[in-house]
């Protein structure tokens, strides 16, 4: 099985302590929840999943090259 | 742009007009060249629902009753706190213990005598939520909670009925407009259980911008100009002073909107 390369982004409250932007190496076939998974993130605490700009789910699987950006929740009022 | 045909011609239906007194109070908006005076007609013939009165509710509240919504619904079925008063400009020292809406519906009236603003101490509910919302022409959303913005939505995708979502926690904040039919509603957007830790912390001026915000989408939708977050979410973070605008696309097989199964 190959490899995919992406680069993660990070925003508002998910970057704290962690990082801006990075590159990864992940197994093909690996969706976005198990990226987040990797990357220590609480899955409650990112609600938000963009691809190359485009809004995803946990489930789906990023490609070669992909951008991920994720976002953490902010539902109060 | 047509988001909202009802409101676009209730106003003539009505046989409304702006008397003197309305010309000069609105002028500084009426001179703004894609508004004029259709807009603000258009802005009389609108009938608002803002749903909670807290850190989102009041500053909507107070920016739509002084641009002359011609009717506004508050409803909410808190009481003022005192643990409130760092962000809830409608609710002042003198209201702790007073219904939300009644504290601010007294307000609203004497910013702006024109409005016909009506105060509904209830919370809503997958039971009542339709009634509340059957006479409006745009639902604005200031809950403080994702279960209640879910009913809020599904209800007003049903009526076609436009809804602008905006949530904040601590110093970030995030909108979108949502128009039936045309957008991806909140369930093609959020996944369900995502309800964050109470109490959250908060700034009084994240949510009164992101109010501000929602009420300038408000203002265009219903007086039809501009370009709307339409299908794009807005993401601030107060910290870093960043915004970032993502396209948001509609989820095929959303229960909701799409008849689907998810």
């Amino acid at each position: 099985m190959g490899t995919i390369n992406v680069t993660v982004k990070l925003f508002a409250s998910l970057k704290k302590g962690r990082f801006d932007e990075k590159s990864f190496t992940f197994p093909e076939g690996t969706t976005l929840s198990d990226v987040i998974s990797s990357l220590g993130l609480p899955k409650e605490e990112v609600v938000l999943i963009f691809v190359n700009g485009r809004h995803m789910f946990p489930e789906s699987t990023p490609s070669d090259g992909d951008t991920i950006s994720l976002f953490p929740a902010v539902g109060g009022g | 742009m047509d988001y909202n045909k009802q409101a676009m011609i209730s106003y003539r239906e009505k046989g409304l007009s702006l008397n003197e007194r309305e010309k000069i109070r609105y002028n500084r908006q009426i001179i703004y060249g894609d508004f004029g005076e259709e807009g603000q007609l258009k802005l009389k013939g609108s009938h608002v629902l803002i749903a909670g009165t807290g850190g989102l509710g009041s500053p909507n509240a107070i920016n739509l009753v002084y641009a002359g919504i011609g009717k506004i619904t508050v409803v909410d079925c808190d009481v003022v706190e005192l643990s409130n008063l760092n962000r809830q400009s409608l609710h002042w020292e003198e209201n702790i213990n007073q219904e939300k809406v009644y504290s601010g519906a007294e307000k609203l009236k004497r910013m702006n005598p024109n409005v016909e603003v009506i105060p509904l101490h209830t919370r809503i509910t997958d039971e009542n939520v339709d009634g509340l919302i059957a006479d409006c022409d745009l639902v604005i959303d200031c809950m403080d909670n994702m279960a209640t913005r879910f009913i809020i939505n599904e209800a007003c995708v049903k009526r076609g009925i436009p809804f602008i979502f905006g949530g904040i926690r601590g110093l970030e904040g995030q909108i979108t407009t949502i128009i039936p039919g045309k957008t991806p509603c909140l369930e093609c957007i959020f996944p369900r259980g995502i309800e964050g830790k109470k109490p959250f912390p908060v700034f009084g001026a994240t949510p009164a911008f992101i109010a501000s915000l929602q009420s300038m989408e408000a203002i265009k939708l219903l007086a039809g100009f501009g370009e709307l977050l339409a299908g794009r979410m807005l993401y601030f973070s107060g910290e870093t002073m960043e915004f970032t605008i993502i396209k948001i696309e509609k989820k095929n097989e959303c229960k909701i909107c799409s008849g689907g199964k998810s």
